[in-house]
Parts: C-alpha cells; structure tokens; sequence
C-alpha cells in the first residue's frame, strides 16, 4: 500500500503541488494525469526521493519515505524516465549497466518477446534501432529486475499503437506489480485502475 | 660530454625578439591577443626567475622541513588553481582535493624516490622538490578536466543519475559511468601524448636533461619514469578527489547539491 497524504512542493516561489492526497493498493496501477508543468513527474520524484515535500507524507508499504529509510524504499522501486541518454550502446552492455544476472537475462528475453522485440534487433547497436525500440529495450530490461513497483514517466512518449497495447497488456494487467505513472496519453491513462487528475 | 653552451643577458633578449612573429601575425589577421601573450610571457620571465632564486637557495639549504613547505605551498596553490578553474565552490573542495593531492603525492614520491631511484634521502631538494612540481602541475591539469566533466556530467544528466540510483540501489553503481567517463576524458591527451613520445614529441624534461649535460641513455630512463609517474600520480589523484569530495556534496537521499558548481 502506498499512501501520499497531504502533499504539498514547492520550488522557490511557485507552488507545484498543493495538498495532493491518495493511496494506491499493491497491485493496483495509478496515472497521474495533467497538463505539463502539473507537477506529475516532481510527484512521481516525491515518491523516489528525489523531491523533498514542503508538507506532508509519503508512505510504501509502512515505511515513511525519509533519509534514513530510502535505501530500503528504493529495493522496493524500478524507475523508467521519459528522457534517458544511456551511456551504453547495445543491449549486452544495458543488461551489464544494470547487473542482471541470468536468471534475469532469461526474464529480460521473455519480456522483450511480450513487447515485441525481435531477438536479432537485441544484439543490434542501438544507434542502428528506433527510439521506441530504445524504450521497449529498456522497459524490458528494468521489468526483469523484478521489484514490486514500477514508476514510469511519459511511457508511451516514443511508442506507437501497437506497442502501445503491448506494454499495456504486459504492464497494467500484471497482477504482480503496482504501478504508478505519470502520462500525456489517453489509452494508457485509462487503463490503470486509477486516474489522478492535477491541474 | 661537453659543458652546455651558456645564454648571456644580450643572446636571452636577442631569443625573445622571435615572438615578433606570432605577434604580426596578430596584428595583420586583427587577433585580440597581443596583450595576452605579452602579459603571459612578461607573468613567465618573473615567475621563472623568481623560481630561479629560490630554488637556488632552496637546494643549497637542502632542509627536509624546507623543502616539505615548498611542496605543501605547491600543493595549496594547485588546489585552489583546480577549484578555480574547474569552476568549484571552494567551501566544498578545499579539504577532500587537499586530501588528495596530497595522499597521491606521499605515495607516488615514496615509490619512485625510495625505491625505483634508491635515494637514501627522499627529501633531497633536487630530486624531490623538480619531481613532486612535475607529478602536482600535471595532476592539477588533469583534475581540472575531470572534476569539471564529472560534476557537469552529474547535473546535466540527471535523468541516467536517478535511473541507475534507483534501479541498482546502489550509489557505486550509479556513480560509475560519470567517474568513468570523467577519468578517461582527462587521462586520454596523456596517453595520446605517451603514444607518439620520442616520435613527433621531444619531452621537455628529457630535453632539459640532454642540454643540461647529461647522457641521453639516463635522460630517456627519467622521462620513462617521469611518464609513469605523471600518468600514476595524475590518475590516482582525480579518482580521489572525485571519492572524497563525494562524500561532501550528496545528501542522505543521494541527490547532488547543485549549488557546488558554478555554471
């Protein structure tokens, strides 16, 4: 169970955002819903750490999201940011970048299959593949690092439909995995179990 | 091998007198940097006469304590040259760069004066004062170029910074690719120097050496060395400035303070 209560961030002068409230059941998949500049993704950086509240409180699974207990917050997270500019250049050295081991190289195969990734495309540079293959690469690699929430910015951003319904269908409806995202795109939104509208 | 050939007051400024060359060519391509160059050249002539008359005294006193101060005024000034040129909020850096110059310096002198060299007195003004100056100025240039693409690269690629923060769970991890690419964007000129030493590039030291009278054989042994050292002392000193200075700019939720940099 995730709980943000009475949230509020502000940057110098402006106030981003003001006194959000809600919670989130394990398992279950929230977008958080709005116009740029809304504050969803300093919600989803409340959530890591990375942002500090002005007021209020954020809690996983009973434990407060403090300095002293952010390292065993974030076992519990995966990350999946909109605009990432990795400092390797195939898959190989992605999967070594994030220590899958083999067991998770098989989880990173089997996902990379659901999302439609041809094998041969995973030993290709990726200077030579699209930006949605890119995307797909990496949301199957932090997939198989198997941690029971998954964040994610923007994640349809470089994706087409098809992709789309596949990252839906491998995401939204796994039953092992609260997700939480913050997101432009209608299709994705209404598919979670919750829409959080910020204005 | 004969005396080397001495440069009197006349034949000294007579030798100045070819930068008339770089300076018409300012002047007729309209390039602002007359002033610069006379200024720095001016800076260079007193700087190295200063050095002159110290060193002078210097290696005739040949004081351990002595010539202790003089590598411990080195290693101040180099770090505040880092700071200031790598863009740094010194309050931040003072104390983890001293701390690693100055550790870097205690190692790569006691391996090469103690036991490569076999000196029975490591502080013996001539060798320790020429070599510890050459391994300090070196490291400070090559710190400047690292810190300054590791912090940059830090806040400008936030996004990777926090992906692998999170993902790993680990600060080593997350900090890797930006201490990795820092290290090799400073060390790179070094080895592309190394690569083509004694082919397109004559060293300066071993030059000095061989004009100073001594055999080319012991001139080339000292700059192998030099190199070695450099390279060592260079390297090992950017990675403990990146380590320790790490352990004063993150906060317990592992995000950077943004405001040690000033760019």
């Amino acid at each position: 169970m995730i709980k943000i209560k009475n949230i509020s961030l502000s940057y110098e002068d402006e106030l981003v955002l003001d006194n959000i409230s809600c919670e989130i059941s394990q398992n279950q998949s929230i977008c958080f819903w709005g116009p740029s500049g809304s504050g969803k993704s300093s919600l989803l950086k409340l959530l890591m750490g990375f942002e500090i509240p002005s007021s209020g409180e954020i809690v996983i699974d009973k434990i407060p999201v403090t300095d002293e207990n952010i390292h065993q917050i974030r076992k519990k997270i995966a990350w999946i940011p909109q605009n990432i500019n990795l400092p390797v250049s195939n898959t190989k050295e992605l999967m070594e970048l994030l220590y899958l081991d083999k067991n998770k190289q098989k989880k990173f195969l089997r996902y990379s299959k659901e999302l439609n990734l041809d094998r041969s495309l995973l030993d290709k540079d990726f200077q030579e593949i699209s930006g949605g293959q890119k995307q797909r690469i990496v949301i199957a690699a932090v997939l198989s690092l198997d941690k029971p929430i998954l964040l994610m910015d923007e994640p349809t951003s470089a994706l087409d439909e098809n992709s789309v319904n596949n990252l839906i269908n491998l995401i939204l409806k796994n039953k092992d995995l609260t997700v939480i995202s913050a997101s432009h795109d209608k299709r994705w939104a209404d598919a979670n179990n919750l829409i959080l509208h910020l204005d | 091998m004969k005396a080397i050939a001495n440069i009197d007051t006349v034949h000294l400024i007579i030798g100045y007198s070819i930068l008339i060359i770089p300076l018409i060519i300012f002047w007729y391509f309209k390039i602002k940097l007359t002033k610069t160059t006379l200024i720095a050249v001016a800076r260079m002539s007193i700087q190295l006469l200063l050095v002159a008359l110290y060193l002078e005294y210097i290696f005739k006193l040949n004081n351990a304590y002595i010539n202790i101060l003089w590598v411990l005024v080195m290693i101040g000034v180099g770090v505040s040259t880092t700071i200031k040129r790598a863009s740094l909020k010194p309050k931040y850096f003072i104390f983890p760069l001293i701390l690693a110059l100055f550790s870097s310096l205690i190692l790569i002198d006691a391996f090469f004066l103690g036991i490569v060299l076999k000196l029975q007195y490591v502080f013996e003004a001539r060798y320790f004062i020429p070599i510890s100056g050459m391994i300090l100025g070196n490291a400070m240039n090559y710190n400047i170029v690292g810190l300054n693409s590791y912090f940059e690269g830090l806040i400008k690629e936030e996004n990777l910074y926090y992906f692998l923060l999170v993902n790993t769970n680990d600060n080593k991890s997350a900090l890797l690719p930006f201490i990795g690419k820092s290290i090799k964007k400073a060390l790179s000129p070094l080895i592309g120097t190394m690569t083509v030493m004694g082919l397109i590039a004559l060293p300066g030291m071993m030059t000095g050496q061989i004009l100073g009278g001594s055999p080319p054989a012991t001139a080339i042994k000292y700059q192998i060395l030099i190199a070695v050292a450099i390279f060592s002392g260079g390297s090992l000193n950017l990675t403990l400035s990146i380590i320790f200075s790490n352990m004063f700019v993150f906060d317990k939720f592992g995000r950077l303070n943004r405001k040690i940099i000033k760019i």
